[in-house]
């Protein structure tokens, strides 16, 4: 009987085995850490990326880019997207006042003010007056269907009181609590809490949006019953509004009774978490704590929000950006904000990762904006990225 | 030099090739504004030139940032493995295989 010799292992083999193990090694640790080289910087609120990004958003806003801008194939998306840039950029600018002193303090003060500006010109709201056949701002002493007027006023109500309360000799001061009590006394006046959006249109975020502004009007000017009585009813409907099985919030809900007419989604819900911040810190963990535990997904380290819970099949939107393997943008930018002001320093250097990838930054000088970005893209990011941490966080 | 090794530095020098590539077009994209274009396209479509920049753009950035640091540190093991084998085992055969190797 002969007995076989096993063949000596090849060298050729062997180095393959090591580059093979090299490449996986390279994929799994590389390529996110580079992505999120910055992530603790900015978590903390330090470095100069921030200051950096600051400068590219101001300078879109001194740009004012026109409708055309915002090709989404809908006169009011369009319109919605460039009010969306002055309203971010203002958030974002209102954010970096709330934390520095000093000379940094009133230039973010004066770009938040060009960004309201802006904001507020007639051309930049006409694309909710057009579906209102009224303008927002000519509204304020009307209640009732038809007069919700949430796609303007619950987002330019918040950075509006933003600025009253980091300045309260703005002049803009006295607008911005006419907005926040016109919010307030919808909401007080409907039967089911529930402000429209559009005509015939209701959303939770957009609720949780307004009951921010409420929330940060009552903080510069002291809080009054009416408002008191507001931000309890309207709290109460958004928290109605939470999916149990998910924890998510409902994208959509009738405008009329308050049940639900859409899935819930992680974009409505991060954005949401985002606005509650302002108005009720608590229900904010929790919409955080759901998108963490069930929608976070890591890929070789990079994270990503999936727009729906698990089960669930949906499309994009408008509101959710492209869906990607499930995976959404708007969410994943919007969680930015969540994941830093609930301290969770991991899951934001994750997202961070995503954002840095797929959004890269480009610096030029003291400039940074985004190649992937655009005025919308920037102005988001700028927002979420200085959303306000909670203390000890 | 031995076909291996060739191929090692051909992975290495196109990693490096597809970071300096990614960070050409990432000017593209920030100068010409880009992103700002496609936006503003609508429906109608962004053009040709703008499109095809957006794409590559994508696609080479992927690859430079996700891909080339795997494939610069497979190649740069492969060549180390190589020196070191070329040192040690002089009867390596010159086309770069072993003498064991087929």
């Amino acid at each position: 009987m002969s007995r076989r010799h096993p063949s000596p292992p090849r060298p050729g083999r062997a180095r393959g085995l090591f580059a093979l193990l090299a490449f996986v090694l390279g994929l799994a640790v590389v390529p996110h850490r580079v992505c999120a080289r910055e992530a603790d910087r900015v978590f903390a609120g330090e470095g100069d990326e921030l200051g950096r990004l600051g400068a590219g958003v101001a300078a879109w806003v001194a740009a004012r880019p026109p409708p055309s801008s915002f090709g989404t194939g809908s006169a009011r998306f369009d319109g919605e997207w460039r009010f969306g840039t002055y309203a971010m950029a203002a958030l974002g600018f209102g954010q970096r006042a709330a934390v520095m002193d000093g000379e940094a303090r009133r230039e973010s003060l004066a770009r938040m003010g060009a960004s309201l500006e802006a904001m507020l010109e007639p051309a930049v709201r006409s694309f909710d007056a057009e579906a209102h056949g009224e303008d927002a701002l000519a509204s304020l002493d009307r209640v009732g269907h038809g007069h919700g007027h949430l796609a303007f006023l619950a987002y330019a109500g918040l950075p509006l009181a933003m600025e009253a309360r980091l300045d309260p000799s703005s002049p803009r001061a006295p607008l911005a609590h006419a907005v926040a009590r016109a919010l307030a006394t919808r909401i007080v006046a409907d039967p089911h809490g529930i402000v429209e959006t559009y005509p015939g249109e209701a959303y939770p975020v957009d609720m949780s949006m307004a009951l921010a502004a409420i929330a940060e009007d009552a903080r510069a000017r002291g809080a009054d019953a009416l408002a008191r009585q507001a931000l309890a009813r309207g709290l109460a409907r958004v928290r109605a509004s939470v999916d149990p099985p998910s924890g998510l919030l409902v994208q959509a809900v009738s405008a009329d009774t308050g049940e639900r007419r859409d899935a819930p989604r992680a974009s409505g819900s991060a954005l949401a978490a985002y606005a509650l911040l302002y108005a009720d810190r608590e229900l904010s963990a929790a919409l955080w704590r759901a998108l963490r535990a069930e929608q976070l997904h890591t890929v070789v380290g990079f994270g990503a929000m999936a727009e729906y819970p698990a089960g669930v099949r949906g499309a994009g939107d408008v509101d959710s950006g492209p869906v990607v393997a499930g995976l959404s943008v708007s969410a994943t930018g919007f969680s930015l904000a969540a994941s830093r002001a609930h301290g969770d320093a991991e899951a934001f250097a994750r997202l961070y990762a995503t954002a840095h990838l797929f959004g890269a930054p480009w610096d030029e000088g003291s400039v940074r904006t985004y190649a992937t970005g655009g005025p919308l893209g920037d102005a988001i990011l700028f927002a979420m990225l200085t959303a306000p941490r909670a203390e000890g966080s | 030099m031995s076909r291996p090794r060739r191929r090692a530095l051909a992975f290495l020098a196109g990693a490096l090739a597809g970071l300096l590539l990614e960070r050409a077009l990432a000017a593209v994209m920030a100068h010409a504004h880009v992103a700002h274009e496609l936006l503003g396209a609508g429906a109608s479509g962004p053009g040709l030139g703008t499109a095809l920049v957006a794409v590559a753009f994508v696609v080479i950035r992927l690859l430079a940032v996700v891909l080339a640091p795997g494939l610069g540190l497979a190649a740069a093991t492969w060549l180390v493995g190589d020196l070191l084998r070329s040192r040690f085992a002089p009867a390596d055969r010159e086309d770069g295989r072993s003498v064991g190797e087929v």
